[in-house]
This record gives structure tokens, sequence and C-alpha cells, in this order.
């Protein structure tokens, strides 16, 4: 790391970025942190990580249900955003910016797929309730997940951006590049084929017959 | 954006099908009139409950965080030199194509430059005299024609 090193404080004004900050002050906030990155300041890349890397992992993986894969796309997107850094535009947002890549990496490796490739999260589901009939938690989440992962690959990619990572439903037309009207479609589509997958579940949970 | 002063039912269907059950999810236009609905409606108040059932269920899919192996090799990529001088040159992609490309063209022009025979001929006479008497010539034709 050059010279350009230094530790951020609590007063620095990057520690301020906070979830829910108005529009205008996160991308100004953004703008200095990839400013920051771009000159070669450590503290600024690590606070980056830490906001970021975490919600990437999550969503690439809630789109390819596979840790391996989640992690590739984590990485590249983290690469293309240092890359990135010299040519920042201030009036763009880290976190819906690395969003889009992640989509686009996503989708890449879906459409790449071949019908035969093992997935982790349809592996997992394929465990079903143990003896006792009982579904333990892991294995709720197993099922949810093999619901997800099972809808078609746009209206994964919805309910993946505003449900798991709570974008609006602006931000989310924008990553997804339709209008605010066809998210909304795609979200409805989704939820009501999740609500249809998830009944078994939801009647075992609710203990109904 | 102004606010909707009212919804129908129907059209809260749809907004709890796409959004769920969480308010802050919901677009602002609609918000309030949407939750009036639904404190006022039985049916409402039976599809909101509805759409709060199956987001309690998709709350408990299973997230994962990344390891601290990738944690560490996302950071030490961003203290890597970023751009080198022959990116910032060639930025269209891999660099060791136009590069060997150059390479090639090089060692092409030295060894025809070696094992080809002179195309100006073996003669010993130096080649600017000859350029010389061919610039005269043609002058000394030109003033001849006029």
């Amino acid at each position: 790391m050059s010279s350009h090193t230094a530790l951020l404080t609590a007063s620095d004004p990057v520690h301020a970025i906070v979830p829910g900050m108005a529009g205008s002050d996160a991308r100004a906030a953004d703008a200095e942190l990839m400013r920051r990155v771009a000159a070669g300041d450590a503290a600024a890349c690590r606070f980056l990580v830490d906001r970021e890397l975490p919600g990437i992992v999550a969503f690439a993986y809630r789109m390819l249900a596979s840790r391996s894969d989640a992690e590739d796309v984590g990485q590249e997107c983290f690469l293309r955003l240092w890359k990135t850094a010299p040519k920042w535009r201030p009036d763009a947002k880290v976190r819906t910016w690395l969003h889009r890549v992640a989509r686009n990496l996503c989708i890449d490796r879906i459409r790449a797929r071949k019908p035969s490739d093992p997935i982790d999260g349809m592996e997992l589901a394929s465990n079903g309730p143990g003896p006792s009939g009982m579904l333990q938690q892991k294995q709720v989440s197993r099922v949810i997940d093999t619901a997800v992962a099972g809808l078609p690959e746009r209206q994964r990619l919805a309910v993946a951006l505003v449900h798991f990572q709570e974008f609006s439903n602006i931000e989310a037309a924008k990553i997804m590049d339709v209008s605010v009207e066809a998210l909304e479609s795609l979200l409805a589509r989704g939820r009501r084929a999740l609500r249809g997958a998830l009944e078994d579940l939801r009647a075992d949970l609710l203990g109904e017959p | 954006m102004a606010a909707n002063e009212h919804i129908d039912l129907d059209r809260l269907s749809i907004l709890l099908d796409a959004y769920g059950a969480d308010r802050t999810r919901w677009p602002e236009a609609e918000r309030a009139a949407a939750w009036a609905l639904i404190e006022a409606d039985d049916k409402a108040r039976a599809l909101y409950e509805d759409a709060r059932a199956l987001d309690g269920l998709l709350n408990q899919a299973s997230t994962i965080e990344p390891s601290p192996e990738l944690k560490a090799e996302v950071l030490a990529a961003a203290s890597r030199p970023r751009e080198s001088w022959i990116e910032a040159l060639w930025p269209f992609g891999a660099a060791w194509k136009p590069a060997s490309a150059l390479a090639a063209a090089v060692l092409l022009g030295i060894i025809a430059g070696v094992v080809l025979p002179n195309p100006l001929g073996s003669s010993d006479e130096p080649i600017e005299s000859e350029i010389g008497e061919l610039a005269m010539t043609t002058v000394f034709d030109i003033e001849n024609e006029q």
C-alpha cells in the first residue's frame, strides 16, 4: 500500500456513512471513499470491504445457491471496484454499482451452467424432514433456499434485491434495467410462486393438517 | 410523487404480493392509503397477515458470510498496482497480444534485412547519385519540352 495510507479516525466522514443515508449524501460519501481507494488508502478499502462484501456475497449466494460461486462473484466485483476507483463517477452509489456488476456475473454463471451441474442449495434441500417428521431450523432454511433457487432467473433477481437485499423498488429496478412496473410484476409473480412452493412448509410449521 | 389517498383491495393485493408486509418496502406514494385500508377492512387485514406469514418464512432462508480468506484476498488485491504502464498504453484488455504482434513484426524485419537480397541491386555507386541523376534528367526533359 502506498504512502497515502492513513488510518480512518472516529471523526472521519467515512464513518458517518450509515444505511438509509439520503441519496445525495450517500453518493458524496461514496465518491470520497472511492477517491481514497484510488489514492491507495488501505483504511478506506477495508471500510468498503467490511460494509459491502457480506451483502454482495449473500446476494450472489441467493442467486447461485453455491458458496464457492458466490465468493468468486464477490471477489470479481471487488477487483472491478478497485480498478474503477480512479474513474469513479460521483453520481454513483457503491452498493448499487456492486449489485449491478454482481447481477451480470450471476446471470453469466447461471446461463453457463448445465442442467446436470450440482447446485449446493438443491443438494441441501433433498435432505427433507428428519426421522421425527419435525423440520429442524436448518432444514426449514434449506427448503426455503431451494424454493428461491427454483424461481425463474428474473423473478429470483427481483425477490433477492427487494426482499433480501432491501433495495427500494426504484433502486432495484435500476439494477435490473427494468421499469418499476415491470419489477413489481416480477416480484408479485415470484412471491406468489414462493407462497405455492412453501405451502406445505407453512402448514407444517403452523401444525396445520 | 403525490400520495394516493385511496387504493382498493385489488391494488393492495398486488402491493402485498410484490413487496410483502414490510411497509417500508411499499411505494411511498401508496403507503399511507394502503395502511389505512388494512386498518379499516377485514379482507385487507387478512391479505396483510398472509403476506406477513410469507415474509416470516423467507426471513428464515439461510445466508452466508464471506470467508476470512476471501476478505484477505480482496484486500490484498486492493493494494496491488491497479494500472501498469502497459495497460495505460493499451487499455483494451490483455496487453500480451499487441506486444507479441509488435515483437513478431520487429523480428521479421530484422530477418528480412539480413536474409533477403538488397532490392536496390548490388551496384557500388551511391544511391544518392542515382537519385540526383534521375532528378536532373527529369528537370532537363521538362525544360526541353517547353
